[in-house]
Parts: C-alpha cells; sequence; structure tokens
C-alpha cells in the first residue's frame, strides 16, 4: 500500500517534470522573440546574456529529459504499476 | 540666426552626469536625443554617437560590449591645471593660449603638453561652433540678456574694454559663472574695440535658448557668406581652415549636411527662400528618377532589415554571439545609410 501511494507520488513527479520541461521550452521560445527586440534595440550585451541563459536552459532541459526516460522506462518495466500508465 | 552652438562633440560631454564614467548605449542614446532635441538639432543621436565614437580624441569609447559607453577620460594634473587657469581667468582659450600657461606651471615641455592635454575628453571642457576657444562646461552663455539688455536700454554699442563691468554691474551677470560670447553670435558685431549691437534681429530674442543651438545656424552662417551679406563681413572665425582639426573641420560638416537634409522638417518661415539656393529648374525627370532609386535603395534596405531579424534567431538558437555582432555592426551601417537616403530623398523631394 505505501509502495501504491510513493509510486503514484513518483508518476506525479514525472508530470511536474514534463510540465517544467514544456515551460523551459516555452521560456526558450520567448527568448528567440526578445532576442528579435534586443537585436532591434541595440542591446548587444543583452543578447549576449540571453545567449548564456539559453545555453544554462537547454543544458537542464537536456539532463531533465535524460533523466525523466530514464526513469520513466525503469518504472514503466517495474513491478506493480503498468495499468497506471494504460 | 547665427548662436554660439555647442559642438557635437561638446553637446556628448553634456549628456553625461557628475560622476558617470559609463552608460548604457541605449541610455545614452536616449539622453542624446533630448539634448538634440532641446537644442534644435534634427540628427540622430545613434548617428551622433558613432560619428563621435570615431573621432581621434573622442571623449567616449566602446565599452567591453558595443553596448556600454565609457569616457576616455584620465585624470591627469595639467587638465586640472587647464581647468583653473580658465575659470580663474574667466576667458575661454585655445590649446595654443593654455600650452604655454602649463608649460610655466610645470616642467613638462611643449611638446608633452601637447601631447598629453586632450581637452576633447575631458567633460569640464566644451567648445561652440566655429571657435577654436575653450569654455568650461560651468559657464553659461548669456548672449540673449546682453542683447535684450541692449534692445531695452536702446544701447547701440559697447566698449570692450569695459565689457565686463558693464555686464556685471549694469546687466547684473555673474562674472564668475556667465559668459557672453558675441563673437559667435550675429546679433553682434565685433569692430576692434567696439561691440555694435544689430537692432534688426529684434525677433529672435524671443528665443530665449541662451546657449542656442539652432540647426539653422550653421546652414544660415553659410547662406550668409554665400551671399555675401553686408551683416557678416567675413566674420568667419580662421580656424576653419587649420589643418590640425581636422576633427572639428568633419564635426561641422556633418552638421552642416545634416542640417541641410533636415531643413524642411524645421519650421522657419522667415527664410524660405534663402533656403531653396539650389536652382533645379530643368532638372525634374532627373530627380524624379533620382527619388525613385533612392526610395528603391530604402526598401532594399528594409528587406534586409527583416531578413536580418530572421538570421538573429537562427544565431541566437546557434549560441553565434560573434555572428551576432557582425550582424549588429551591419545593422548599424544600414541603419545610417537608411537615414542618409531619408534625408536625401526628403531634398530630393523638396519643391
Amino acid at each position: 500500500m505505501n509502495q501504491t501511494v510513493s509510486s503514484i507520488r513518483l508518476e506525479d513527479r514525472f508530470d511536474i517534470l514534463h510540465e517544467i520541461i514544456r515551460d523551459y521550452r516555452m521560456q526558450l521560445a520567448r527568448m528567440e522573440a526578445e532576442v528579435v527586440e534586443l537585436f532591434a534595440g541595440n542591446h548587444l550585451s543583452a543578447i549576449s546574456e540571453r545567449i548564456q541563459e539559453k545555453q544554462r536552459i537547454t543544458d537542464l532541459v537536456e539532463k531533465l529529459e535524460k533523466f525523466v526516460a530514464y526513469w520513466e522506462s525503469v518504472e514503466l518495466t517495474g513491478i506493480d504499476h503498468e495499468h497506471k500508465r494504460g | 540666426m547665427k548662436r554660439p552652438t555647442y559642438t557635437l562633440t561638446s553637446l556628448i560631454k553634456k549628456v553625461f552626469r557628475p560622476g558617470e564614467r559609463s552608460l548604457p548605449r541605449s541610455e545614452i542614446n536616449q539622453r542624446l536625443m533630448e539634448c538634440l532635441r532641446a537644442n534644435g538639432y534634427e540628427m540622430d543621436s545613434e548617428e551622433v554617437l558613432t560619428h563621435v565614437l570615431s573621432l581621434e580624441h573622442s571623449p567616449v569609447c566602446v565599452g567591453h560590449t558595443d553596448a556600454i559607453i565609457e569616457l576616455t577620460y584620465q585624470p591627469h594634473q595639467l587638465y586640472d591645471l587647464a581647468y583653473r587657469f580658465l575659470r580663474d581667468t574667466h576667458m575661454p582659450k585655445t590649446v595654443e593660449q593654455i600650452v604655454p600657461e602649463l608649460r610655466r606651471q610645470t616642467q613638462f615641455s611643449w611638446n608633452q603638453v601637447r601631447r598629453m592635454l586632450e581637452l576633447e575628453r575631458d567633460l569640464r571642457f566644451v567648445q561652440y561652433q566655429g571657435d577654436k576657444r575653450w569654455y568650461l562646461a560651468e559657464w553659461k552663455v548669456v548672449n540673449d540678456r546682453v542683447y535684450q539688455y541692449a534692445l531695452e536700454n536702446g544701447l547701440k554699442q559697447m566698449s570692450l574694454r569695459t565689457l565686463s563691468f558693464f555686464l556685471e554691474n549694469e546687466v547684473g551677470l555673474s562674472l564668475k559663472d556667465d559668459v557672453f560670447i558675441p563673437d559667435a553670435d550675429e546679433r553682434f558685431q565685433v569692430n576692434g574695440d567696439i561691440i555694435s549691437v544689430l537692432a534688426d534681429h529684434a525677433d529672435d530674442v524671443e528665443d530665449t535658448r541662451d546657449s542656442s543651438t539652432d540647426p539653422m545656424d550653421v546652414q544660415e552662417a553659410e547662406v550668409h557668406v554665400a551671399e555675401q551679406d553686408e551683416d557678416r563681413p567675413s566674420q568667419e572665425p580662421p580656424m576653419e581652415e587649420d589643418p590640425t582639426d581636422m576633427a572639428y573641420i568633419q564635426e561641422s560638416f556633418l552638421a552642416m549636411d545634416e542640417v541641410a537634409a533636415a531643413s524642411p522638417a524645421v519650421p522657419e518661415p522667415l527664410r524660405i527662400e534663402e533656403e531653396t539656393f539650389m536652382n533645379t529648374a530643368g532638372s525634374q525627370p532627373v530627380t524624379a528618377e533620382v527619388s525613385q532609386l533612392l526610395r528603391h535603395a530604402l526598401g532594399r534596405l528594409e528587406e534586409r532589415n527583416k531578413q536580418m531579424s530572421v538570421d538573429v534567431v537562427g544565431f541566437f538558437q546557434q549560441s553565434n554571439m560573434q555572428a551576432i555582432e557582425v550582424l549588429m555592426k551591419e545593422k548599424h551601417k544600414n541603419e545610417q545609410l537608411a537615414l542618409g537616403l531619408q534625408q536625401l530623398l526628403a531634398l530630393a523631394e523638396e519643391q
């Protein structure tokens, strides 16, 4: 019983992680639009900051995706929750 | 309407506030734009900034990125001595007048002083168009007040010898903070010891800007010279031919170009006939063709501008900052080109 509760929560965590990844991707898309504006306003140093920030987010997203892919598959091959994943 | 007008380099100096050593480019542009407008210039701040940045002894330089503009001034006792010399004598001075004084006060040779003393860099010193002398930035130009006083009291002439006494005791000016520059102002005529007040500029006095920097000044001064106006017997300062002052001359030319091109936008009802000093009769079809070509060129620049917005996203995705910098340079150049083309277009269509 305890195990079930904790794995449901684990699934929730995956959902949250998926959501976070989606948000990050949306942020990247927003940043592209921002860069176009910054470019129009001649803010070179701000663009440079955005590039660093983009790098950071991209790295983070990649790591998160690997993490999720790995642990989700582990969970799929897990013991008793296949029915919850449909 | 010749009045004391700051040079562009001096105008940039006015943009920095006390204690500021560097500013974001955008901030400078904003302040400079206000400054230009307040002084009646119709020029684009970015263009002015780019121009001043390109000068040899520019007061400003690009910081570690293009987006930061820094002052180039490095403190040195020579600047302080020069500042004190001007403040104590309360007289504008040319570099040639300042150098001997600094040599007298220090151990530096003439060459060393000449090399080290780049007043263009120090915010405390400013120059006016057509005047080789350096003024202190803290001095306030009070030509309008003097002129007003002369008009109200029916004064036709002033004597240079008693001028400071007259200004302080009659007009009520502060000899420490105010400065009167009759030779850069067409309302006054300096002849030896006598300063004549020309009454036919009575309307101009409504223009209360003290350091009045109307962009029409330069152009009209030109017009006067061209027409050999009797009001202005070759009083143009001799420095315009000084080959050592190329930066200044370039600057003046830039200003004149800008002014000439921007003239349709400046309301100046009294002088309209004088502005159309180019005879364009018979050149109509050619002018139309030129306009069309200019418009086509502007369209191309616009297209490229749009393309660049797409490119910059691509480079951003690749984290290619270098390419973005190159793109930014191209954009600056294109903007300048577009501005120039627009002014030419305005000129071509002005008939």
